[in-house]
């Protein structure tokens, strides 16, 4: 059987972390669809445990005039398990923390400050991030973004 | 090409260091009181907890550095010479039309780090909070262009 030298499997890696924000990317945009959001891509330099350096995609979304950016922090490709932080910008508060894991996002943190835990009814498994969820965060973030 | 959004995730994850790092030693502190021996090279667990009291103070510099490395590379992508760096956020700043109580936010900023590395503890009457120093920053790139 053929095996992957390690250049190989980098890219193999690399490029299932890419396609993995891809997939979220494309949910979100449909999640959103009916907002009058804009949407855009930007380059982002990501460094792959210490063995390289490759560039990623975040996400700018804008609403009104609140600014947001789904920023892709980190991958984990043995156990395919991934974080994407939501940021206010452009200060950069902290909003949301999204974690890919067992084939789902789901919402790992909401900053207190933008909705009370209680808006997601969670018990103690983290809420599964889905077009409800997400419409919810950004109307928490339009209504509280600006007081942070 | 150096990308703005690679700079803001680097100004951020100065904070998420600090707030680790908190996390950490409050945690690592009741244990060393109760079981110093295992405490090496002459440490108490006194030094610790300066360390906790002085974590903020030394990941301001911290993420002040990273800021100022932020300038100096795009500075340098149009000029050649190595401003102070006072002169650097006002030549940046008007460069980039930026609002004066943005690029005042940042002289504040730049002040309470000046007052870090120059004044002995205990003399210092900077607040220091990393938290709106990080906002502070973090909204004075924003007006930076996403690539240079």
């Amino acid at each position: 059987m053929a095996t992957m030298n390690e250049a190989e499997l980098q890219n193999y890696r690399i490029s299932d972390w890419q396609q993995l924000l891809t997939n979220l990317y494309t949910k979100v945009q449909s999640w959103i669809a009916n907002r009058d959001c804009a949407v855009r891509l930007v380059d982002k330099t990501y460094e792959f445990n210490g063995s390289g350096r490759t560039k990623i995609q975040a996400m700018l979304i804008q609403e009104d005039a609140i600014k947001m950016i789904l920023d892709p922090i980190d991958w984990d490709p043995v156990k395919k398990e991934a974080l994407v932080d939501l940021y206010i910008m452009p200060q950069y508060d902290s909003g949301a923390r999204f974690f890919f894991g067992l084939n789902d996002w789901r919402i790992y943190w909401v900053n207190p400050q933008i909705l009370p835990v209680s808006e997601f009814q969670k018990t103690d498994e983290e809420t599964l991030l889905n077009k409800e969820n997400f419409n919810t965060l950004l109307d928490g973030l339009k209504q509280n973004a600006v007081s942070l | 090409m150096p990308s703005r959004f690679d700079w803001h995730s680097q100004i951020n994850s100065v904070e998420n260091e600090f707030r680790a790092n908190r996390i950490a030693l409050e945690f690592l502190l009741p244990r060393l009181n109760s079981e110093p021996k295992e405490l090496r090279e002459g440490l108490s667990p006194r030094i610790f907890q300066h360390v906790i009291n002085n974590l903020e103070r030394t990941f301001f510099i911290r993420i002040f550095a990273e800021f100022e490395g932020c300038l100096r590379s795009y500075y340098s992508s149009y000029k050649k010479t190595e401003p102070m760096v006072s002169q650097l956020i006002d030549s940046i700043g008007s460069k980039s039309k930026m609002p004066h109580s943005r690029i005042a936010a940042v002289h504040l900023i730049r002040e309470s780090r000046n007052q870090i590395i120059h004044i002995p503890l205990g003399f210092a009457s900077a607040v220091v909070n990393l938290e709106s120093a990080r906002s502070g920053l973090q909204r004075y790139v924003a007006f930076l262009p996403e690539i240079w």
